[in-house]
This record gives structure tokens, C-alpha cells and sequence, in this order.
């Protein structure tokens, strides 16, 4: 289980380092604006948000394994 | 504002955070942390956040557009990893005892005084000019406050005892020695620090807030009307594309890259994430919490900057300030001073922190090592060195805070926040090949690290701090034209004549490359010696070693019990010193008085609270001056102690083995003398019946030849050949005929011909049959038969049978001259008992036993010829069974032979 979960955890770091770097940053970096914000500036808050309910989500999934990692 | 007020509220300020850290330590020292907390701990970690943060980022946003964000992302992406990293950090550290990150790399590759001091130079220099942009910021922020607008050449007029900068200094060294140093904690834990730290992180983040919404919703109408108003500047439109503001994908990746390493490997972040932990368990929060803090405290950033730039362009005021100056442009100066705590607040926390985390590096790892005489230690004065050693801690704290003036007076005016802060940044980001190495990679070796740090060190010196040093005029301005020494590709912004790179990626990425080829090389090519090799696997396998790391032997030390007294004494105090000692007694139940020379266990135990105090190296070195040693590598024992476990496994299974072995083979053996019996009973049998069949078959043959040659024989000759030829036939059919009936009775029991019989008439009408036989041998023939009819439920064929082959036998064993025969048949109480005696030659004990065999013939001794088929006794005992009684022979030479048949009285 807690290999499962140190996977998953991993999973998430590679998928962060995706999203929060070139290329994909740079697709955003226009001055073009979505619902009246620059779309980097919506883009980059709205991935943060994601990444930091998708680690909690994993952390609070298995609390059982907590103490054997 | 009046100095009045501001001073006021700095005062006040500083005493709510020494009663915050006053009520902390009170209420950890009676056992009810409030610290102890997942989110106390996610909200220490905010320390991260700087004045850089507060002032420094909306400086940046006002240039660069989101180009500030890479700083905060960074952390934002590797927090998912602190689960496995941070974790197995903190783990090791508790288990270690260590005290700082100096002290972590120190330990990792075998206690290492030169890595100790390597690591704690590179730290000091990488963090002094991160601390004087904090000072920097302070003073700003308070000449802002004041109505000074602060230029230039107004602060570097400014005769040094009337600089403000000068007087905060003082103040936060001050406040840092008041905090940090005022016992020693054998665990180098301050939670009073903590809750202060946490208090001024909740602090900033709020006043943070309180400017951004004040700006968002106050001077506008939301982040819509904002950007809407923005959108009318091209200079502002501009800031949106990366493109223009030179932020490119090498650039962000690398910022991304170093604001990650910072991030826990930052003195002060590695304190409060690793030293001052009191539960690994508290990362899981913290992984999640703390990104959530970083989104928060920049959210505002954008908004903030942009109002700046479209209010604030053309004043004097700095984008740098913008934080404290929206609030004051729009006369909001309650929310100023708000804002002012709130960045004082940042600086101070990291200040203290730092200075801190600078100070136990540099008493530990750089003052002490060249304090540690022999004469020191052993010399019996009464003066308490742990005294000594907290006036070492503060005399630390108060030069790093003068370097750090130092710094700020001579180049850090110049620089914007930002731009210092990365110096540092890259500086911290050395550690990382020898940390994330010696985390993961065994054979990384203690030249490795010292080779990667070096080369790093001086490749990021030459690159960065190096260059502002010639901007500020202390070497020639002519370096940064035609490179050092005239060299054109020793260009510190060019090295190798490499171009399109930002000064900073430019020296990440040299220094970077060169630390962990060096590291990753020369740890290849050196042999680690046997504390590494220890150390090295603890740091790796952790997780093996994570229940009672501290017990195991590392070194097999011995020293007088009154040496490690003293020592201890000197730098815990007597009182500490007697409690663990005590411990140490009551847990190992010995009394160390009577003791005079301490084993391995109480040598180690000493290092190990030592080390809590003075770091690894230190605490090595001076249990080695008052102990002998015999290292023996962990690894070593490990593999001797498994060797030794897999030795008495793998006999005992071999003894298990052997006595399973022992049993087959005993029964194999039983097994295979039964059968070697049986086989010679079966030769035997065959011959015996061959034999049979052949003496029949023999005068069959010959007579019917004689009958067949001579046609002229006498008819009465002839009859009497035929009559002999008949008989044998028929002899050889009985043979036959037991053979088969031996097999078709134990094929098939069979229950279905059981029917009423009378026994006395079975035996009677045998008896008839056989009464010829017996009167024309003379036997002399007696019976005792029941008068009354014995009802009995069974075969009557194969009882019949049984009389049958015992008569057979009675007839064809007894004396052949004077033979006698007895049978009785009674009905008892519960039983039918049947016996028939004879009194021929005995039957031996041993044959006894096997008559009732299949083909056993027992062999007479006189003629030495058997005389049965070997099979009229199974057959009447396989009967007899299968009618639930049993057949006995008794024998003896005086007596003859008898037989008897029990058989149970239906119910």
C-alpha cells in the first residue's frame, strides 16, 4: 500500500512538472484573456489549485498506510 | 506617520512574539505542546516567505508579469514528494540527531569534519546576502512609513551611525539571541521559536490579503475591472507574454528547479522542516497545506503590481515598495502599518530562523572543531562549556548579522530583492547531488561530495556573487568586458563562451553540471572508508534501521564511565548530564558507578546526545579523544549477524531434513525387507507350486504316455492308470482351485450369501465326507461336539471351506503311524468356539506367527519337504475375519498342534 501510495505521489510530482513547465506554460503565455483574466494568470492559479486538492485527496485516501512510509 | 507610532508598534510587535514564544516554551516544558501540530508545522514551513515574498514579487510582477511565480511553483511541484523525501529526511535526522544541514551532509558521509565546515561556509556565504535584503527591506519599508522616499544616494550619504538599517540589524541580532540561544536543547528544538514563526506567517499572509483585497475590490471593482483598466497600458498588455519580459522555457525551468531545492534544503527551511519536526507524520498536511499558502500569499501579487504600475508610475516610489505605497497613495495609512508589520514580520521570521539555523552551523562545525584540544576537554576546570558554547552560538548570530550589513552597505543596495535572493538560492542548490546522492545512492563517497561542493561553490562564486562585487567597484569593471585574467571564456556571465542565458540560469546550470559530475566521478573512483560505508547505509535503508537506530553498535568503543561524565557535564550541564545518565542506568538496569570502563552502548549513547548538541562531527571527535576504537562497519555486522541467522536457519531446516530422512529410510527399510520377505515367500510359493502341479503332472504324463504306446495293455492295467491319472487331475484342480478361491475371497467380501447356517451340521457333513480318509489311516478320531444345533449367520460354502482345509490339515499333519485327531464345537456364552487338535509334528514359535500367511508352508523337519499349498491357513483365516472372529494355532513338541476359531454370537 505504501509503495502504492508513493507512486501515486510520484505520479502527481511528474504530472506537476509537466503542466507547470515549458511547453505547456508557454501555450498560455499570451496576452489574449479568458473571462477577463490573462490566460497564464487563470491558467497557473487554476493547475495549483488542482495539483493541491489532488494531494490531499491522496494523502487522505489511505491514512491506514500513513505510519509505514 | 510619526516615528512614534511606528516605533511603538514594533515594540509591541516584538512583545506579543516573545509572549507567543514564552507561552510555547511553558507550555512544551509542561508536556502540552501547542506546536506539536500539523498545522503549526505547514504554517513554520511559510518562513519560506520572505520579505522577497512580501515586497520583493510585486517588484518583480511589475517587470516580469507572472515571471515572479516560478519561486513559489517550485515547491508546489515537489510537494507531493515530501512524502518520500522530506520524510526519510526527518526520519534519518531524529534518528541521527542532527542539527542542521551541515551537520546532515557532515554525517552522511561519515561524520566528516571538512564536509562540516564545507557545507557550513557554503551556507554562511550563500545566506548573508539573502539576510541583507531582509535589512534592506526593513529599512525601506520604514523610511516609507516615515514619508522619506528612499533613493540611492540618500542612503549611501547617510553617515553609518544615523543609518536605520544599522540599528534594525542590531535589533534582530539581538532578538535572533534572545530566541535562539537561551539553553542549550540537547535536541537543538525551540519551540517557543516556532510559534513565533507560525504567528508571523499567519500574520503576513494576512496583511498580505488585506492590501491585495483593499486593492482588488477597494480602488476597483474586482479582478475583471482591473484587468480591464490594465489592459488600456501596452506596457502593461506586454508583461502577459513571456516572450517580452525575457522568460524563456530554459530560464523557467531552471528558477523552477532552484526555488525546489531551496525550499527544504535552505538553513532555515531545513531547521524548521527537519530540526524543529516533532512528528514525520505532520508532512502529510504540510504537502498540501503549505502550496495552498503559497497560492494564497500571491494571488494578490498581479493585482497589486498592476494597480502600482497604473497609479505609481512617474513617483519616486519603487516597484519593490508598491505594498506599502498603494496604501499610503490611497490614504489608507492604518492599512500601511499593517502592511508594514506584515513585511516586518517576514523579514524577521527569516532573519531569526537563518540566523539561527547560521549559528548552530557555525558553533558546531566551525568553532568548535578548532576549539576541540585534547587540553580543552580533559582539563578539570569548573567552567561549564556549555556556557561557553551558547556565548559561541550568539557571538555567530551577532556576526552573521554584521556580514550581512556588511553586504547590504556595499552591494545590495544596488540589486532588487529578487535578483539577491537568487544569488542565494543557487548557492543553497549545491547540496543538492550530495543530499539527494547520499539519500538514494550508496556509493556516493564522502571526495565525492567534498569534490562536488567545492567545484560548485566556486563556479556559482565566479558566476554570481563575484560580478556584483565588480559592479560595485571592489575589482576592476574590466573583468565583465574581456573575462577574468584577459580569458575571453572565463567571462563570469559567459563562461565557456556560452550565450542567451540569463546570469542566473547561466550559473545554476554551470555550477550545477559541475557539482554532480564531480560528485557522481570522484565517488566512482574512491573507496569510501568504514564510518561511510555505515553511515551510508543508515541514510539509504533507513526504514530498516527506523526502530532504535541509535542502539546499534557503529563502533566498538570503549572509555572510562568518569571521562563521558565530564564530557558531558561540560556541555549539557551537571543536572542534564545526571538525568541521562540515570536513564541510561534505569534502561540498561546497571549501576554505572561501580562501573569504571564503558562498553560500546554507553560510548554511543553519549555521542549520540553529544551530537544533539554539537552536531555529528564534533560530538566524533571528542568521544575519540577519550575512547579507543575498534570500528566495525554496520554493513559489516549486518551482513556477519545475517550471515550467521541464514547459518542456523538453513541447519535447523537441514535438521529437520535429516530426521524426516531418517524416518523414510526406516521405513523404507522396514518397507523393503517386507518386501525382500516377500518376495522369497513368493519364490518359495511358486516353487512349492510348481512343484505340486508338477509331481501330478509328471505321472499324468507318463502314464497317459504308457497308455498310449502300449494299445495292447490290460484292460485292467489301463483302468488303474486311468484312475491314477483322474486322481492327480484332481489334485491339481483343488490346487488350482485354492489359489483362486484365496483371490475371489479377498476380492470380494461378500455380504449377500450370508444366510442361517447350523455350524454342527457344517462340521458334521465334513466330518462325513472325511470318515473314510481317517478310519483308513488309523487315526485315532475323537470329538466333542454340542448336542444342540448351533445357529450361526454366515457363508455356508465358505464355512464348509474352512472345516474343510483345517481337517485337511489336522489329517495331513498328524503322526503319520499313530495318528489322533480331537474336535470340539461349543456354543459360550457369547461365542462359538470351534478347535481341532492334532498331534503331529510341532508348529515352531516362529512359524506360528507367519502360518496364516498367504504361501507360507511350513517346512517339516523331518522330511525337509513342505507339505501344503502355503494356502489352506490364509484362506480359513481371511474366513474366518470376514465373519468377525479370529483363528489361533497353539503348538508345543509335548502337546501337538490345535486351532481354534472363535466366532461372535449374532446379536
Amino acid at each position: 500500500m505504501a509503495e502504492n501510495k508513493h507512486l501515486k505521489l510520484l505520479a502527481l510530482f511528474f504530472i506537476a512538472l509537466l503542466l507547470f513547465n515549458y511547453p505547456i506554460i508557454g501555450l498560455f503565455s499570451t496576452t489574449d484573456r479568458f473571462f477577463g483574466l490573462p490566460s497564464l494568470f487563470l491558467y497557473i492559479f487554476i493547475v495549483w489549485l488542482f495539483i493541491i486538492l489532488l494531494t490531499r485527496w491522496m494523502i487522505a485516501s489511505d491514512k491506514t498506510t500513513d505510519s509505514d512510509l | 506617520m510619526s516615528p512614534g507610532i511606528i516605533i511603538t508598534t514594533s515594540i509591541f510587535y516584538i512583545g506579543t512574539l516573545f509572549l507567543i514564544a514564552y507561552i510555547a516554551d511553558r507550555r512544551s516544558k509542561m508536556g502540552k505542546s501547542i506546536v506539536s501540530n500539523p498545522f503549526i508545522y505547514a504554517l513554520s514551513l511559510a518562513v519560506y516567505c520572505t520579505a522577497w515574498t512580501f515586497y520583493g514579487s510585486v517588484g518583480r510582477a511589475s517587470s516580469a508579469g507572472l515571471g515572479f511565480l516560478p519561486i513559489y511553483i517550485g515547491p508546489t511541484i515537489c510537494a507531493p514528494l515530501w512524502m518520500i523525501v522530506l520524510r526519510k529526511i526527518i526520519v534519518i535526522s531524529k534518528a541521527q540527531r542532527i542539527t542542521s544541514i551541515a551537520d546532515f551532509i557532515s554525517s552522511r558521509y561519515g561524520k566528516s569534519t571538512f564536509l562540516g565546515i564545507l557545507a557550513t561556509i557554503i551556507a554562511v556565504l550563500g545566506i548573508i546576502p539573502y539576510i541583507s535584503i531582509q535589512l534592506k527591506a526593513i529599512a525601506v519599508s520604514f523610511d516609507i512609513l516615515l514619508g522619506k522616499i528612499p533613493t540611492l544616494t540618500a542612503q549611501v550619504e547617510t553617515p553609518f551611525y544615523l543609518d536605520s538599517s544599522l540599528y534594525i540589524a542590531i535589533a534582530l541580532a539581538v532578538f535572533s539571541i534572545l530566541f535562539g540561544t537561551r539553553n542549550l536543547d540537547p535536541n537543538e528544538r525551540h519551540e517557543g521559536l516556532v510559534a513565533a514563526i507560525a504567528f508571523e506567517s499567519l500574520l503576513k499572509l494576512f496583511a498580505f490579503i488585506a492590501v491585495g483585497v483593499f486593492v482588488t475590490f477597494g480602488v476597483y471593482k474586482g479582478f475583471g475591472d482591473l484587468f480591464n483598466q490594465a489592459y488600456q497600458y501596452d506596457t502593461i498588455v506586454r508583461l502577459f507574454d513571456f516572450d517580452n519580459v525575457g522568460i524563456d522555457s530554459w530560464e523557467w525551468f531552471w528558477l523552477v528547479l532552484l526555488s525546489m531545492s531551496a525550499i527544504l534544503f535552505l538553513p532555515r527551511q531545513f531547521h524548521v522542516a527537519v530540526v524543529e519536526n516533532t512528528d514525520p507524520k505532520f508532512v502529510s498536511t504540510a504537502s498540501w497545506l503549505f502550496p495552498l499558502y503559497l497560492l494564497l500569499i500571491n494571488i494578490f501579487v498581479i493585482p497589486i503590481a498592476l494597480a502600482g504600475l497604473m497609479n505609481l508610475t512617474g513617483t519616486s516610489y519603487e516597484p519593490d515598495t508598491f505594498v506599502l505605497s498603494l496604501p499610503l497613495h490611497f490614504g489608507q495609512s492604518g492599512l500601511a502599518l499593517l502592511a508594514g508589520i506584515g513585511g516586518f514580520a517576514a523579514a524577521t521570521s527569516m532573519v531569526i530562523v537563518a540566523v539561527i539555523a547560521l549559528s548552530i552551523m557555525i558553533s558546531n562545525h566551525l568553532l568548535l572543531p578548532s576549539l576541540l584540544n585534547a587540553s580543552l576537554i580533559k582539563e578539570h576546570s569548573a567552567s561549564n562549556l556549555s556556557q561557553r558554547l551558547l556565548g559561541l552560538r550568539r557571538l555567530s548570530i551577532a556576526v552573521v548579522i554584521l556580514l550581512a550589513y556588511g553586504y547590504f552597505k556595499l552591494v545590495g543596495e544596488r540589486y532588487t530583492l529578487v535578483s539577491i535572493g537568487l544569488i542565494s538560492f543557487t548557492a543553497i542548490a549545491q547540496f543538492l547531488p550530495a543530499i539527494i546522492g547520499g539519500l538514494y545512492w550508496k556509493r556516493g563517497t564522502k571526495l565525492g561530495a567534498i569534490a562536488g561542493l567545492i567545484i560548485g561553490l566556486f563556479t556559482w562564486g565566479f558566476c554570481l556573487p563575484f560580478p556584483t562585487l565588480v559592479e560595485s567597484g571592489i575589482f576592476p569593471s574590466t573583468l565583465l568586458e574581456t573575462g577574468f585574467l584577459g580569458i575571453e571564456w572565463l567571462h563570469p556571465y559567459h563562461l565557456f563562451g556560452s550565450e542567451g542565458m540569463s546570469t542566473i540560469s547561466h550559473a545554476a546550470f554551470w555550477s550545477l553540471l559541475f557539482n554532480s559530475l564531480a560528485y557522481f566521478i570522484v565517488s566512482i573512483y574512491t573507496t569510501p572508508q568504514q564510518l561511510e560505508v555505515s553511515q551510508a547505509d543508515i541514510f539509504v535503508d533507513i526504514y530498516k534501521y527506523q526502530y532504535g537506530a541509535a542502539n546499534y553498535e557503529v563502533m566498538r568503543r570503549k572509555a572510562r564511565v568518569k571521562d563521558l561524565r565530564i564530557l558531558l557535564e561540560r556541555f549539557l550541564g551537571i543536572g542534564r548530564t545526571n538525568q541521562l545518565f540515570q536513564a541510561y542506568e534505569s534502561t540498561n538496569k546497571i549501576d554505572l558507578s561501580s562501573t569504571k570502563i564503558a562498553d560500546a552502548e554507553l560510548v554511543n549513547y553519549t555521542e549520540t546526545h553529544l551530537a544533539g548538541s554539537i552536531g555529528a562531527a564534533s560530538a566524533k571527535v571528542i568521544i575519540g579523544s577519550v575512547s579507543k576504537a575498534d570500528p566495525i562497519s554496520l554493513e559489516e555486522m549486518f551482513k556477519i549477524l545475517e550471515q550467521t541467522k541464514e547459518i542456523i536457519e538453513y541447519s535447523k531446516a537441514l535438521e529437520k531434513k535429516s530426521t524426516e530422512l531418517e524416518k523414510t529410510t526406516l521405513q523404507l527399510q522396514q518397507a523393503n525387507e517386507q518386501l525382500k520377505e516377500l518376495d522369497l515367500l513368493k519364490a518359495d510359493f511358486i516353487t512349492t507350486v510348481t512343484h505340486e502341479l508338477r509331481t501330478p503332472m509328471t505321472s499324468i504324463k507318463s502314464l497317459s504316455k504308457i497308455i498310449l504306446d502300449h494299445k495292447d495293455l490290460p484292460e485292467v492295467e489301463k483302468e488303474r492308470y486311468l484312475g491314477i491319472v483322474v486322481k492327480e487331475s484332481e489334485r491339481m484342480t483343488r490346487l488350482i482351485n485354492q489359489v483362486l478361491d484365496l483371490e475371489k475371497l479377498q476380492s470380494l467380501p461378500s455380504k449377500s450369501t450370508i444366510q442361517q447356517v447350523d455350524l454342527k451340521e457344517i462340521v458334521l457333513s465334513v466330518e462325513a465326507g472325511l470318515l473314510a480318509r481317517i478310519n483308513r489311516q488309523q487315526i485315532d478320531y475323537q470329538t466333542h461336539i454340542s448336542e444342540q444345533a448351533i445357529p450361526f449367520a454366515g457363508n455356508y460354502d465358505q464355512l464348509t471351506q474352512l472345516i474343510q482345509n483345517l481337517y485337511s490339515n489336522a489329517i495331513k499333519f498328524c503322526d503319520s503311524n499313530k495318528g489322533a485327531i480331537k474336535v470340539e464345537l461349543h456354543a459360550l456364552s457369547d461365542q462359538f468356539v470351534f478347535s481341532i487338535w492334532n498331534n503331529g509334528e510341532p508348529i515352531s514359535p516362529k512359524d506360528q506367527k507367519l502360518i496364516f500367511e498367504k504361501f507360507i508352508q511350513v517346512t517339516s523337519q523331518q522330511s525337509g519337504k513342505p507339505k501344503g499349498s502355503g494356502l489352506g491357513l490364509s484362506i480359513c483365516k481371511t474366513i474366518v475375519e470376514q465373519h468377525g472372529g479370529t483363528i489361533s494355532v497353539h503348538s508345543t513338541p509335548s502337546h501337538g498342534t490345535s486351532f481354534k476359531v472363535s466366532l461372535p454370537k449374532g446379536d
